[in-house]
């Protein structure tokens, strides 16, 4: 049976490692020294080569080559160094953490430790996915690490460093494996496609390289698919095609619209790609793709991006006349159009590429005045739009920034602490006014309540809090200080609203409405029953509701 | 003879062990004749038999036992928590005193050697046999620590130059067991030639942690660019957005919680021991709290929040997250 490429194609001796030189010399001169460690720990992205390195060093160890076995690169050709490629090699062991992750299975590996090798120099035992050791299994662990017996060496792999007890890191020389970087990439499936007779424009296989995002086993598995499906000459439409790639100008032509705020050029593009059957789901991919390597430049970064020069220069010509945050403001709204935007319809598309164009309104100052406070009681002027308060309330004495932090050199601010995340849901000038009119704030607001739920901010009319305000007959009973009450029929619906991103929503839009920050507090009240209150007069309890 | 070796600095004192172990007698006699226990499971019988053996093939036993002293010590001395009821019978006194007798009378054919952490000088040690040999391994620091390093280089045939030694200091800490690791790596990677400073960078794995610090130096100061650029390296040697998300909202904690330790006026070895950090981090946390506003770190935790909330539901994939969190961060103003 044929093996897939990055198994036929691993790596068998150090020097054949790419892109981890840190890691294969120190590997090699710890060798040649006869200074090999008795634990190594191995971190890094997946298939960035930890395994591999792991086992070539197995070899290595144990190769019997007369002239410089044990001390340099394994010669693969002895029965040892073949033993082990193979996976027959009885004195190296390959454990999977994830699957073993008890205490009974590191006392398993502990008890076995203490023989001696059967047939190789050293005794070798792969850990992979170390992180994944329970606590009790990993301190079982730590023990042996620590004073291993003679002839063992322990090699634990990890992507995920940080999980991994700190105790058990400090035990073991440590390599942090890189991503590799995309020539690197492109080196090394140039070399297979080489070997492998394909036939590969340049182009086809930057394209390749630059989709694994340094993870070589993703690029060779994606060339092997490409030579599977088109055989041994793949065009750049081909890749393009496989990656699900639009494959034409159309994404750059519409980050170009957007970002010279041309609204009728960027719906015309779109609506050309819905009629040229394009997916839609990977235009907004590389809508995004591109805006952020846009991003990246525009602050300074111009390192290797996979981009040709006319490509870069391009892309360099485009981020001259933008601003920093016009493209931050399209990366987001692209950004989360992902797992929303479907091809039957191209709106989301039109009202991102819309969004994206008009200027946005300029957000209240009131963070301002909170990061500077000392401005903020110099010149004490009033907010444009006085919030009414009620009563009960009385901040009339300033408040502090934050009460849980005081701070010596912070005079108290002007006014109370504007909520930013939740207030920067809604961002849109609010159709309904704030208070202003006669009668008490709880009044007003009752009685503008429809109107605020009709006239809710684009950003997030199609919000699950916004159709459950709408639905749910949920309304404003009472207000309490800066929070207001609100009154639900249904516990579910309360629930659902107490969820941190709605309650952010509601309590912008109230906010909005009031002029200053409000809290919401949800109460269940189930509907009131002229038979049901006289029951409970005479002592009755509701024990359950019953839907009709 | 009884040897008592105790403090923070375990590799230390795991040397010392290893030193003493050699000075005995032959390595492959001594491995029959000696015995290891775990101090806070170990009954007194048990201990007693062990101490009170013949030696069989040598001339001496070697018994080592892990943090038995340290099971005397009481918890409210410790940490200033009462002991359990159940702890309590555990400790009783006259098992103390039992394990001191056994302890006190422990033959001249047996090596004892009791490996501690941090114990009280006025506790327990007071009832030990004053013939006992006791060592004390404080952690290192500051020049000490240095010092070992630079010592520790030399003895492996390597050298170092100043920066990069202080650079290595500064990374690692006091962590002797790392800093052994580390050295072993950088004076194979030189392979002969002195240790430079981006010798360090590019092998020493904490050097990572030291970049969340420049981090979120480039965001407080607002410089997007480099921001990015830090961003940008993280994730190239390997560290994942999850990783990187991680830290900064660790950091976060430490600096508001820094921040409001200062302000109730606390000195700083308090305030360093509350959060629990080493000597680099701790300055620098410091550092840092002072300069960041408490909206701004309110407004840095809602950001966070917000990039964790959409990654976990989808919004974002979790390097576009971080992109956008550091711009953003960057970005604004206050």
């Amino acid at each position: 049976m044929a093996q897939v490429f990055y198994r036929k194609w691993r790596p068998q001796t150090l020097s054949e490692v790419v892109g981890q030189e840190h890691v294969t010399r120190t590997l090699l001169n710890a060798l040649a020294g006869g200074n090999v460690s008795h634990a190594y720990l191995f971190c890094g992205p997946r298939g960035t080569g930890k395994t591999s390195t792991g086992r070539i060093l197995a070899k290595a160890v144990n190769c019997i080559k007369p002239t410089t076995g044990g001390k340099g690169e394994p010669c693969n050709k002895c029965a040892v160094c073949k033993s082990i490629t193979e996976g027959r090699a009885m004195d190296i062991i390959e454990i999977d953490a994830a699957s073993h992750t008890g205490v009974d299975d590191v006392r398993e590996i502990i008890e076995r430790v203490n023989y001696a090798p059967a047939q190789a120099r050293y005794k070798v035992y792969i850990i992979d996915e170390v992180h994944m050791l329970s606590t009790s299994a990993s301190n079982a662990l730590l023990k042996t690490l620590e004073e291993p017996p003679p002839k063992v060496i322990f090699i634990l792999a990890t992507t995920e460093t940080h999980k991994v007890l700190p105790t058990i890191i400090s035990r073991c020389q440590r390599f942090d494996f890189h991503r590799l970087s995309q020539k690197a990439t492109e080196e090394k499936l140039s070399r297979i496609t080489k070997a492998e007779e394909i036939k590969i424009v340049p182009e086809a296989l930057r394209l390749v390289a630059k989709s694994a995002r340094g993870g070589l086993r993703d690029a060779e598995n994606l060339l092997e698919q490409l030579y599977t499906f088109y055989g041994a000459d793949i065009s750049l439409a081909q890749v393009q095609e496989m990656l699900g790639m639009a494959g034409d100008e159309r994404a750059r032509e519409l980050v170009k619209y957007i970002l010279q705020k041309d609204i009728g050029a960027g719906l015309r593009s779109i609506g050309r790609a819905v009629e040229d059957g394009i997916d839609l789901k990977q235009v907004d991919r590389e809508i995004v793709s591109y805006l952020r390597e846009l991003l990246l430049l525009k602050s300074g970064l111009d390192k290797e991006s996979g981009l040709t020069q006319e490509e870069m220069a391009d892309l360099k010509i485009l981020a001259g006349t933008a601003t920093l945050e016009q493209i931050l403001r399209a990366l987001k709204l692209f950004g989360q159009l992902e797992g929303t935007i479907d091809n039957d319809s191209s709106l989301p598309l039109e009202l991102a590429l819309v969004d994206a164009c008009i200027e946005p309104v300029a957000e209240k100052p009131a963070p301002r005045a909170e990061a500077e406070p000392a401005r903020a009681v110099k010149s004490p002027s009033p907010p444009a739009v006085q919030p009414a308060r009620p009563a009960s309330s009385q901040p009339t004495a300033p408040r502090p920034v934050n009460p849980d932090i005081p701070t010596a050199n912070q005079p108290p601010a002007a006014r109370p602490v504007s909520h930013p995340a939740e207030t920067a849901q809604v961002k849109e000038p609010a159709k309904v006014s704030a208070l202003q009119g006669a009668g008490s704030p709880l009044e007003q607001l009752k009685n503008n309540w429809a109107l605020i739920i009709q006239q809710v901010p684009d950003a997030v009319k199609r919000s699950a809090a916004v159709a459950m305000l709408r639905s749910a007959g949920i309304k404003p009973i009472d207000i309490e200080g800066d929070t207001v009450v609100l009154s639900f029929k249904y516990p579910y619906h309360r629930e659902k609203i107490e969820e941190i991103e709605n309650k952010k929503i509601v309590a912008g839009l109230i906010s909005k409405f009031m002029g200053h920050t409000c809290q919401i507090k949800c109460v269940y009240e189930p509907e009131e029953n002229h038979l049901v209150r006289e029951a409970q007069k005479l002592g009755a309890q509701i024990i359950e509701v019953e839907d009709k | 003879m009884i040897h008592i070796f105790y403090g923070a600095d375990d590799f230390s004192s795991r040397e010392a062990l290893n030193e003493l172990k050699m000075g005995l007698c032959d390595q492959d006699v001594l491995v029959a004749g000696s015995s290891r226990f775990e101090g806070a499971k170990l009954r007194a019988d048990e201990f007693e038999s062990a101490v009170q053996s013949i030696p069989f093939f040598g001339e001496k036993r070697l018994i080592i036992v892990d943090g038995l002293l340290g099971r005397f010590e009481t918890r409210e001395k410790r940490s200033g928590v009462k002991k359990s009821a159940k702890a309590l019978k555990e400790t009783a006194p006259d098992l103390q005193t039992q394990f001191v007798r056994i302890i006190n009378s422990t033959p001249e054919s047996s090596v004892l050697v009791l490996i501690e952490g941090d114990l009280k000088p006025a506790g327990i040690l007071k009832e030990i046999s004053p013939k006992a040999n006791i060592r004390i391994f404080p952690p290192l620091k500051g020049i000490q620590l240095e010092n070992w390093a630079k010592k520790r280089i030399t003895q492996a045939g390597g050298e170092i130059s100043d920066e990069a030694l202080k650079n290595l200091v500064r990374l690692v800490g006091g962590d002797l067991w790392i800093m052994k690791g580390e050295i072993e790596k950088l004076v194979l990677y030189a392979g002969g030639r002195g240790i430079d400073v981006e010798d360090v960078k590019k092998l020493v794995g904490l050097s990572r942690e030291s970049s969340i610090f420049t981090l979120v130096d480039f965001i407080i100061e607002g410089k997007l660019n480099l921001a990015n650029q830090c961003t940008m390296e993280l994730l190239e040697t390997g560290a994942a957005p999850s990783y990187v998300f991680a830290m900064l909202a660790r950091q976060l904690r430490l600096l508001v919680r820094a921040r409001a330790l200062m302000s109730n006026g606390q000195p700083d070895n308090s305030i360093q021991g509350a959060l629990g950090l080493a000597d680099y981090p701790f300055r620098k946390t410091i550092e840092q709290a002072s300069r960041y506003s408490a909206p701004r770190l309110k407004v840095f935790y809602h950001h966070l929040l917000d990039a964790d909330l959409s990654i976990k539901t989808g919004k974002y994939d979790d390097e576009l997250a971080l992109t956008i969190l550091v711009s953003d961060l960057c970005t604004r103003t206050i």
